[in-house]
């Protein structure tokens, strides 16, 4: 029997308790999270489509087609620049306004800021693309942009941290959900990273050398460069973890101790662990070391959130066996722990001696990329786009669950395809004869290679299939035509 | 510098976690259901946990 205790009865207010189920309508600002939405999907296709022409050229080089912006060269940076900060970008993005707006009963500060952020993001990826197909670049990985657009996307990256944090600034709830810290972390360390490996000299309007020379430049672009993979890639999908999961399987999440331990350890270790990136170059060896042992350490943080994650099931995995939505999120969870487990060990020296200039390296990133990155942002979205819209569900669960499988299966090809390749050129480039001349010439191992690639073109082609089966299904459910009333999924929206 | 802003982070981690107390943690799980009645209540059913105003205000009322 419920006793008739109210807030009033108790003497609490609102704020004292940390969590009341809001008993009023609160609008939220839904429009810019589903035009990121659309967006996200959008870029995926088409980011995920170049990798697949890439991996074509690989096996067949002459889809290069002999012209300058076809080129592997400037192709590669097209699809790396669209995974990341286009459909990685927007995905982050449309979640964090999502989650802070739901987790601190607020709306975004501004509504014409938000409206003006989509559309100049938009603008400055597009322009991005471009200046990358007609060959402007700094040649720096992750971060090709010249100036003008460098100096764009940390204007349009000051608008982004305004409206998240001045939700959290307008919460009517005392405690800010975990999740906002992550995308906190991601949010500012991004715009740290960003503006420091950027600081560069202009010599003309799309011409610019960095402050920074030699082993300097190396060593800042690869701060920045594994910052890039720790705190967007994983503090900023972990945000969306520590929302989506426990909101899809119906649990809190498992241990909110481990949650707070997690956050400020792995802000803390990440990003120490840029070194790893210049092993046996000219950077002192110290540096090298630390990042190596930095990089080990990195293993405990990470895991803790992998375990909070999956163990949020802990009585709820039989709905693993009809709910698609929650294994995206559960297998990624398990390609997050799997990777994180991979990166600390090729970041040791021994270990990196064998795999790094090779595929190996290809074939981790990618375990991370599509297995953890892209497949919690499926996951996230499939939970979000029906409440975006007022619909119950998705159009076909059975859609959900092919592309699952598709998503899946390509995965763990690519992957294969990858390690078999990577070890393969490891152990052919050390090989020795007696005197002391190599055994195997480059292209020896390149064409030890060629089925290796023909299989991570086929896994690669799996993936983006399952991503074009995910437009068709959101574009299906968006046009269902009677949507259910809005206050059965949420309190109010606009 | 970065030292420095390790040994932060350690003290932030203590700060945090000394200054919260089971209680508090229990609810702030419950927030991403918070503002989705019909989600908390399916919630409440399954993991016996409070999350409703109503019961967590009953909750707190007991505790204190």
């Amino acid at each position: 029997m419920q006793l008739p205790i109210t807030l009033a009865d108790s003497g609490l207010s609102a704020k004292t308790i940390m969590n009341t189920t809001t008993q009023e309508p609160i609008a939220y600002n839904y429009k810019v999270v589903r035009q990121f939405t659309i967006a996200t999907l959008i870029w995926g296709f088409l980011g995920m489509s170049m990798g697949a022409i890439l991996a074509a050229q690989l096996v067949w080089p002459e889809l290069n087609l002999n012209l300058p912006w076809t080129s592997f060269g400037r192709i590669r940076p097209i699809h790396t620049n669209l995974v990341i900060f286009a459909f990685g970008g927007c995905a982050l993005i449309a979640t964090s306004f999502f989650i802070v707006q739901r987790t601190s009963y607020a709306r975004l500060p501004s509504d014409s800021a938000a409206s003006v952020f989509f559309w100049a993001w938009q603008a400055m990826l597009v322009a991005t693309v471009l200046s990358y197909a007609l060959g402007y670049t700094t040649s720096k990985e992750y971060a090709e942009m010249e100036w003008p657009l460098a100096l764009v996307l940390t204007v349009l990256w000051l608008i982004y941290t305004w409206l998240f944090f001045g939700t959290i600034m307008r919460r009517k709830t005392s405690h800010i959900y975990v999740a906002n810290w992550f995308y906190g972390a991601f949010i500012v360390v991004t715009a740290m990273v960003h503006i420091i490996n950027h600081i560069a000299i202009p010599v003309s309007l799309m011409k610019s050398y960095p402050v920074y020379a030699g082993a300097t430049d190396a060593m800042v672009q690869w701060w920045f460069g594994h910052s890039v993979v720790g705190f967007i890639l994983s503090v900023g999908f972990l945000g969306m973890m520590y929302y989506f999961v426990p909101k899809q399987v119906g649990r809190p999440i498992y241990s909110y101790r481990l949650s707070i331990v997690h956050f400020w350890a792995i802000i803390s270790i990440y990003i120490w662990a840029g070194p790893h990136h210049l092993h046996y170059t000219a950077l002192p060896d110290w540096v090298q070391s630390l990042g190596m042992a930095m990089s080990v350490i990195l293993l405990a943080p990470s895991w803790g959130g992998m375990i909070n994650g999956m163990m949020t099931l802990s009585g709820g995995w039989h709905k693993l066996r009809n709910d698609p939505i929650l294994r995206f999120l559960v297998v990624s969870l398990a390609f997050y722990g799997m990777s994180t487990f991979e990166g600390p060990m090729m970041a040791i020296k021994t270990v990196n001696a064998l795999s790094h200039y090779t595929d190996w390296t290809i074939g981790h990133v990618h375990a991370g990329a599509l297995g953890w990155v892209a497949m919690i942002s499926f996951g996230s979205l499939y939970h979000m786009i029906p409440r975006l819209w007022n619909h119950k569900q998705m159009y076909s669960i059975g859609l959900i669950n092919l592309h699952f499988w598709l998503a899946t299966a390509g995965t763990v090809i690519y992957i294969a395809a990858m390690w078999v390749n990577g070890i393969t050129q490891g152990l052919m480039w050390r090989a020795i004869n007696t005197d002391g001349t190599l055994s195997y010439s480059f292209v020896e191992a390149l064409q030890a290679s060629h089925a290796g690639y023909i299989a991570r073109l086929l896994g690669g082609s799996l993936f983006v299939l399952g991503v074009f089966i995910m437009l068709v299904n959101t574009w299906l459910t968006l046009r269902q035509a009677a949507p259910q009333s809005a206050a059965v999924t949420q309190p109010a929206e606009i | 510098m970065f030292i420095l802003m390790g040994l932060l982070c350690i003290a932030a981690c203590y700060w945090c976690l000394r200054h919260i107390s089971q209680l508090d943690m229990d609810h702030a799980a419950m927030l991403p259901f918070a503002d989705d009645r019909p989600a908390a209540r399916r919630v409440e059913q399954e993991t016996g946990r409070p999350c409703l105003p109503e019961h967590l205000a009953e909750q707190c009322a007991l505790q204190a």
